[in-house]
């Protein structure tokens, strides 16, 4: 035992004198903490249009609710009185609300998909397919490039680092004729191979600590409330870096020469980081083919179909009996400027109708997709981090259509409160202010399932790690 | 003749190496595979594409008889054409909008990029052609090359070659030149396959500008392996080991091909800020309101309008007028907000372009960068060429508008807006057919990638000239 901790804390020395561990301590710790700066500014971004769509929102709304308790008896209250109150101007034109999806506190550590999807949509009572199809601004030069968030250190640049220590980790005692020396210790070659690489692989892990740790108050995550998904988060970049440790053990096991085991890991790194991902997508768009582009031309065709009034309305009201009150439905009002309200409503219902079956079936392919990719996880572990990254940042691109979905939901309430008053021609009461459905956005991450991605991860680097122990015991 | 001695050497002494062969034979399947692959999405999404262009047109004719204004409304969509060459490079096209809604009053932005369509699988790129071409290519022949003078040093035959006779000089282009011609043997398969396919696609009969896009980008891609070649065997040529050797190639291309592009987009996108979409679209409807200049209301701009249109007329009211006054009103309309969204959507594209031009100028050191960005502009899939189709997609827009209000103006009284006009009306406004600008046009976007890859070529063979004067003989 006495030899190995000798070996092992020569093998520091030679460590610690060498160019190489300053250099790539230098070069990680830097692109950690520009990986969380990118990160933190990027969401920082996002969050002050939110800050600002919030505050466009209360101002109007504010300003309604005082426009519908003024005094009708002066005249130029009148018009004012009348939009503040009219269920229909407040359900669609002036009092539209917005849905927004907040990040989370993990967010800037794996951006995702979240520069590539809208993170907040302004909800009128109209179709809400009229409304979703939304991009929001970016360069399409940077999307294809990708973010350098920290997500994209561990995944890519980790490996590569872990690589550089400890691609001659043994061959360097053969090239540098100290190889006998060893051998004629009484330690076996597992011990040593297994001691110098956990020497590299705690370096790694101290390294993975510090710059998690930092991200505590430069991200401002609050540990009682994330602690767990922070850890969790932890917990899987722990286990990708295993990963690679074992790739290196098994590498290693073979005793090739130095320059033999830096092409043989770069082609490893380049294989599965780089190569499978890339043809596992090439190949999905090819034979999983997915098309919604004509989507916004059926809401056109659908909204703008000539069909008569009753026409609309026939099945419209088959499907609300509760709203057919044709006393109290307000006559068409020219004068108003308004449109016919009733058959605005069924014909803005019969578009949602149209698209969400069709919306349905999109987003099921879009999920088709992401099982076969999670079914390849096998084969893909820097797509399982990433994966199982953004599950914990929720910004996958499962956690945008759990947005969408949580969009459709708020639409229908929203339309829920205001829609009957319309057809009962009811005014709004300055009461009903408070009583609007609200926006809350419940996040999916501090559900999301870490386990079998990480297994898969733990289990595959056991399989790998496997061959590398039976290599040196022979 | 002793240049081609030695040429012919390398190249055999490389096509006996089992190691080398395996890793030709799997660069060559992956870049057959990428054709493929790349050729079969290109052709789906070309047919559809086309399809969707000629069911908007269908749509378009196949309007009922009704007012011209609402015919505006209804509008119609204008889908991107796939370029001949974009199955090799898909550039920027999985980020890019696919179609674009062409309607009256405002401006809409590309929409349904394939990329939402992907999973978290498209944060690691596409496996097309340019992919390999740009990234593995270079790794192969690093691989190829990094021992071409550490191992002639480390079993000492250089001296024995340079006894010969052999200047340094000619090793060095003897090696080039063997190198070049293994390369040359996995390339050329592959881009024979691509060339085929594109000229079978059109039935052999491809435009010359299709042609001299695709010599061109063989050009580019040749003079990028030339320097990939040169630069390894230099680095080769000045390393004391083999292992030193290859461990500066690798650095350099994980530098130049890995980390460098994405930190400048990163950067870019940090340096030029772009406004959200909602700040976006707040601040044009302010400029279209207040006016451009913030000194000429809506209301002002409609006052001056009319009284012009009177005097012009001889008339004292709008009722008097020979025309209709609405089809002027919108027509005016039109070209302010035309005006408004041109100035807005002009701001945002020049930040882009900045945020890119970061990466261009970072060309100049880092060829890999100047080569994509060619790549992607003789290939039609860059940002200019994007842009060039929503130019044109816009002019198309605002001519038929146009049309549509001028029929509007010259065929009833104002405020008359129940008259029709009749089915064939639809027949007489032109199709829209988007023609790819020239490559000459697509060299001029890119001059200065153009300049940034001769310029390093030149510094590099003049550099190598300069460092080959006192290399380490042993």
């Amino acid at each position: 035992m006495n030899t190995l901790l000798l070996i092992l804390k020569n093998d520091w020395r030679i460590l610690k004198r060498g160019k190489a561990l300053k250099i790539l301590g230098l070069l990680a710790f830097a692109s950690g903490i520009y990986a969380l700066i990118y990160g933190k500014t990027f969401v920082s971004r996002q969050q002050e249009t939110i800050a600002l769509l919030r505050q466009d929102e209360r101002a109007r709304l504010d300003s309604l609710a005082a426009w519908a308790r003024l005094d009708t008896t002066v005249a130029g209250n009148k018009a004012k009185w009348e939009k503040a109150t009219s269920a229909y101007e407040v359900n669609v034109p002036e009092g539209y609300r917005y849905a927004l999806h907040d990040p989370s506190a993990l967010t800037p550590l794996s951006l995702g998909m979240r520069d590539l999807f809208p993170y907040y949509q302004d909800v009128w009572g109209r179709a809400i397919f009229r409304q979703v199809f939304k991009q929001e601004i970016t360069n399409p030069q940077k999307l294809s490039v990708g973010h350098f968030d920290w997500a994209f250190v561990v995944i890519f640049l980790l490996p590569l680092f872990l690589i550089v220590l400890s691609y001659n980790l043994l061959s360097s005692e053969k090239e540098q004729g100290t190889y006998a020396l060893l051998r004629s210790q009484p330690i076996t070659l597992r011990q040593v191979v297994l001691a110098k690489l956990g020497l590299r692989l705690g370096l790694l892990l101290g390294f993975l600590a510090v710059i998690m740790l930092l991200a505590i108050p430069i991200l401002g995550i609050p540990l009682g409330q994330d602690g767990g998904l922070w850890l969790k988060f932890f917990g899987v970049a722990t286990g990708y870096g295993l990963f690679w440790g074992s790739v290196i053990f098994a590498v290693v096991s073979y005793q090739k020469s130095s320059a033999f085991n830096a092409l043989t890991l770069l082609g490893c790194w380049l294989v599965l980081v780089l190569v499978l991902p890339a043809l596992v997508q090439q190949w999905l768009t090819v034979s999983q083919p997915i098309d919604r582009s004509t989507f916004e031309n059926l809401v056109r065709d659908e909204y703008n179909a000539e069909q008569p009034d009753s026409v609309v309305l026939k099945p419209y009201y088959a499907r609300h009996p509760a709203l057919y009150l044709p006393k109290d439905t307000a006559k068409h009002d020219q004068n108003a400027r308004l449109p016919d309200l009733r058959p605005y409503y069924a014909r803005n219902e019969a578009v949602d109708q149209t698209l969400a079956p069709l919306v349905g079936r999109y987003e099921a392919q879009v999920a088709a997709r992401e099982a076969t990719v999670s079914r390849l996880n096998w084969l893909l572990p820097a797509v399982n981090a990433l994966d199982l990254f953004n599950g914990l940042a929720g910004t996958s691109a499962a956690a945008h259509r759990d947005y969408l979905l949580q969009i459709r939901t708020f639409h229908a309430r929203w339309n829920g409160f205001f829609v009957p008053k319309v057809f009962k021609n009811e005014r709004l009461k300055p009461a009903d202010y408070a009583q609007f459905p609200s926006w809350t956005f419940q996040s999916s991450a501090p559900d999301f399932s870490i386990g079998g991605g990480l297994l898969k991860l733990v289990l595959v680097a056991g399989l790998v790690f496997a061959l590398g122990w039976w290599r040196l015991g022979r | 003749m002793m240049l081609q001695l030695i040429a012919q050497k390398e190249f055999t002494a490389t096509l006996r190496d089992r190691r080398f062969l395996v890793a030709g034979a799997l660069v060559l399947l992956l870049l057959l595979v990428a054709t493929w692959t790349g050729f079969r999405n290109y052709q789906s999404l070309a047919q559809k594409r086309a399809e969707a262009n000629q069911s908007a047109r269908a749509a378009w004719l196949g309007q009922p008889e009704k007012n011209p204004h609402s015919a505006a409304h209804y509008g119609t969509f204008a889908f991107r054409p796939k370029s001949d060459l974009s199955f090799l490079d898909f550039g920027l096209d999985t980020y890019t909008g696919s179609s674009v809604y062409l309607e009256g009053h405002r401006q809409n932005d590309a929409k349904f990029s394939a990329a939402e369509d992907a999973t978290s699988l498209i944060r690691f790129g596409e496996m097309t052609v340019a992919f390999v071409l740009q990234l593995l290519i270079p790794l192969l022949i690093i691989f190829l090359c990094f021992g071409a003078f550490t191992q002639e040093r480390e079993e000492n035959t250089l001296n024995i070659l340079l006894s010969q006779g052999a200047s340094v000089q000619t090793l060095f282009w003897g090696k080039v030149a063997g190198f070049a011609r293994v390369i040359g043997l996995v390339v050329v398969p592959a881009l024979l396959l691509a060339a085929t396919l594109l000229f079978a696609q059109t039935g052999f009969q491809g435009t010359a500008d299709t042609a001299l896009r695709l010599g061109l980008f063989v050009l580019v891609y040749t003079l990028y392996f030339g320097l990939f070649i040169i630069g390894s065997v230099f680095v080769s040529a000045r390393s004391t080991s083999s292992r030193a050797s290859l461990l500066t190639l690798l650095g350099i291309w994980i530098a130049a091909c890995i980390a460098l592009p994405k930190a400048t987009a990163n950067l870019g996108e940090s340096l030029f800020k772009v406004p959200s979409s909602y700040v976006f679209q707040k601040e044009l409807h302010e400029d279209v309101e207040k006016g451009i200049d913030g000194h000429n209301p809506e209301d002002a701009r409609a006052k001056e309008l009319e009284k012009r249109v009177l005097a012009q007329y001889g008339v004292d009211s709008v009722s008097q007028l020979p025309v209709n006054f609405d089809g002027i009103v919108m027509q005016e309309g039109e070209k302010y907000t035309s005006m408004v969204y041109q100035k807005h959507f002009g701001e945002l594209q020049n930040q882009f372009q900045k945020q890119n031009s970061l990466a261009t100028i970072t060309g100049f050191l880092n060829p890999y960068l100047a080569v994509r960005d060619l790549s992607m502009g003789l290939s039609g899939s860059d940002y200019d060429h994007f842009l060039d189709f929503k130019a044109k997609a816009e002019a198309y827009r605002f001519a038929l508008v146009e049309r549509l209000n001028n029929q509007m103006k010259v065929f009833s009284k104002t405020g008359d807006w129940e008259k029709t006009v009749s089915r064939d009306f639809w027949a007489k406004t032109p199709n829209f057919q988007y023609q790819l600008p020239s490559v000459g046009w697509a060299l001029g976007r890119h001059w200065l990638s153009v300049l940034a890859l001769l310029l390093f070529s030149g510094a590099l063979v003049w550099g190598v000239g300069r460092g080959l004067k006192d290399v380490p003989l042993v």
